[in-house]
């Protein structure tokens, strides 16, 4: 088990390496620099700017710092706010940047799983109910209306028309600021986890061991809770770790709808600024953000499947 | 000989082919047609609007700002006192041009890719899915956005960051289904008989992985929708004056006051993604019937 473990966060050090090095070399290999359009820079104040940025060094000395930078938790320096290391800016110090992203998406995961796995499980249980044509029919819905569309529409009904609830902004992080961003997360991702779980809990109860199970005359109540949850959870569980990528990119699509102060504006500021540090940071900080989730939820599912376990 | 036994399978009954059947199950999915049929009109809508519309897409009317849908105007004006009517549906042209082009790109790497995986298998495939993994790691909204910084923000860039980026999905499923197609006999009397593998993989492989494409390709198209859309919300792809539904849901979404500015295009994307849905969903069922 712990073999298990050790072995599947070794595996994925060359994943996380191979990330960093298309992403640091796609940028550096690509032609030009971030200070070409500035405003008429003299040769000196170019030259000491390179030389801040070490892009007057080789490209592999270059790399190699940058890795040192990375091993000692350092993004290095954003190239709009000149000389402002890009730690500060992604993790301030108050409320803002990664912090708002992060708060966001676990938000939704501790609320979207656990209903999506209600939701789903009722429906299974009362196949072809008019709850059961709900869950199916809003998953196909969800799963083609992105929060682009959806959030908007929620601001539109709820915040503009109805007046309950403010329209954007974070707020000081309270109840009312927060409601509607997370909403439109959770009705986003609730309903595939509520298909899943339904899919599978139909499947576990028509499996041999759960008729054996109420052939001997067990109650249902147990059936459901001691034999049936447990297996019919694990499509659920390996399902989270593709859609935690998709909450990390949803919650930041959903600041830009409700003006949040998250990564979202860090980075369109980015593109707009051509700050190619920031956005590398933010591009690696996502894709260790994945890979961590990833491990976790193996683990989790190692934990949880005794086929694996032995 | 060949003209012999040619003439041998005119006799034999005649059963209807695979591709006639499967049209006629998806004729009898009535959802599906009708996905079908809208989509169809409206992209002839967006084709036709534009080209016949007595307003230009981008003509400003100072008398006309934020005005509500009315008999002139059917969607209302914008902020500039610009028609709506014509920037949605000049809009959707971008957005379906966008959409089309990265799809096609998508499914022809996407197939190539994995068909190749799959069919040369052994080192080669390992290496190949390997690199789609750590692909697969990185945030598809932020390596596009990198990529269009990198680059420069157009649309035809935008299109391909987002093609460059979706065609992962694509390559693991053709690179399964080869993997079961490789297997069969009459890829294994093929090998046999000595045909070259580009062969093989062009001839034999790729034709029948088409059913799979097929559903794989409705899917696709509403996804690129969606990421350009999402681009826009980012401010990157397409650019003023020219519009695609993200920019004016976007744009509909700071001017909240003006619900129409926001109500015409998110109803026609949440129409068209529907549609894309319930098409895909039908092809499916009609092209594996269980």
């Amino acid at each position: 088990m712990l073999k298990f473990a050790v072995k599947r966060i070794l595996v994925s050090i060359p994943t996380l390496l191979a990330i960093i090095s298309l992403v640091f070399f796609l940028v550096h290999i690509t032609p030009g620099n971030p200070f070409d359009g500035e405003r008429a820079l003299s040769p000196e104040a170019l030259k000491s700017l390179m030389a801040q940025y070490r892009l007057d060094l080789p490209i592999w000395q270059q790399y190699l710092l940058y890795l040192d930078d990375l091993i000692h938790g350092s993004f290095g320096i954003s190239m709009k706010y000149l000389g402002q290391p890009i730690n500060s800016l992604l993790f301030p110090d108050n409320m803002g940047g990664f912090w708002v992203t992060l708060r966001l998406s676990i938000y939704t995961m501790l609320i979207a799983v656990p209903f999506g796995i209600i939701l789903g499980a009722y429906a299974g249980l009362h196949k072809n109910s008019w709850f059961d044509k709900l869950v199916v029919s809003s998953n196909i819905f969800f799963t083609a209306v992105p929060t682009m569309v959806t959030g908007p529409l929620f601001v539109l009904i709820l915040a503009v028309t109805l007046q309950l609830f403010p329209a954007g902004g974070w707020g000081d992080g309270d109840f009312a600021h927060l409601f509607l961003p997370v909403l439109v997360l959770v009705l986003a991702y609730s309903p595939t986890i509520a298909f899943v779980t339904r899919g599978s809990i139909i499947d576990v109860l028509n499996s041999n061991y759960i008729r054996t199970a109420r052939a001997k005359g067990l109650p249902t109540k147990k059936i459901l809770f001691k034999h049936a949850i447990k297996p019919a959870i694990l499509p659920v569980i390996s399902l989270l770790g593709p859609m935690f990528a998709g909450i990390l990119v949803g919650a930041v699509v959903t600041e830009q709808i409700f003006t949040l102060p998250g990564l979202g504006v860090l980075t369109t500021n980015a593109a707009t600024n051509r700050d190619y540090n920031m956005i590398m940071a933010i591009t690696i900080l996502g894709s260790i953000l994945t890979i961590v989730f990833n491990i976790i939820v193996d683990l989790l599912y190692m934990l949880l499947d005794p086929k694996i376990k032995q | 000989m060949f003209v012999k036994a040619k003439n041998l399978n005119l006799d034999t009954p005649k059963t209807k082919g695979f591709w006639l059947s499967v049209f006629s199950r998806l004729a009898r999915n009535k959802l599906a047609m009708t996905s079908g049929c809208i989509i169809v009109v409206l992209t002839l809508l967006c084709i036709v609007v534009p080209m016949f519309s007595s307003v230009a897409y981008d003509k400003t009317d100072w008398g006309q700002i934020m005005q509500s849908p009315s008999a002139a105007h059917w969607f209302g004006t914008d902020s500039l006192g610009r028609d709506l009517f014509v920037r949605c549906f000049i809009g959707g042209r971008i957005t379906f041009e966008i959409a089309f082009a990265a799809a096609f790109v998508v499914l022809l790497v996407g197939i190539f890719y994995g068909a190749i995986a799959g069919y040369v298998g052994g080192k080669l495939d390992t290496i190949m899915m390997r690199i789609v993994d750590v692909l697969y790691g990185i945030p598809f909204l932020f390596f596009c956005i990198l990529l269009i910084t990198l680059f420069g923000n157009s649309m035809a860039l935008s299109f391909v960051a987002i093609a460059a980026i979706s065609w992962l999905d694509m390559s693991r499923i053709v690179r399964g289904q080869t993997l079961s197609i490789k297997h069969k006999e009459f890829v294994e009397a093929a090998m046999i008989s000595g045909v070259s593998n580009f062969k093989i993989i062009t001839r034999h492989v790729i034709p029948n992985l088409l059913g799979i494409v097929i559903v794989y390709a409705a899917l696709t198209v509403p996804n690129m929708i969606v990421m350009s859309a999402v681009l826009s919300f980012f401010g990157l792809g397409v650019t003023e004056p020219m519009t695609s539904w993200g920019l004016l849901i976007s744009d509909g979404a700071q001017n909240m006051q003006a619900w129409w500015l926001l109500l015409s295009p998110a109803t026609l994307m949440v129409i068209t993604l529907l549609s894309f849905a319930f098409l895909a969903n039908g092809l499916r069922d009609a092209l594996d019937p269980r």
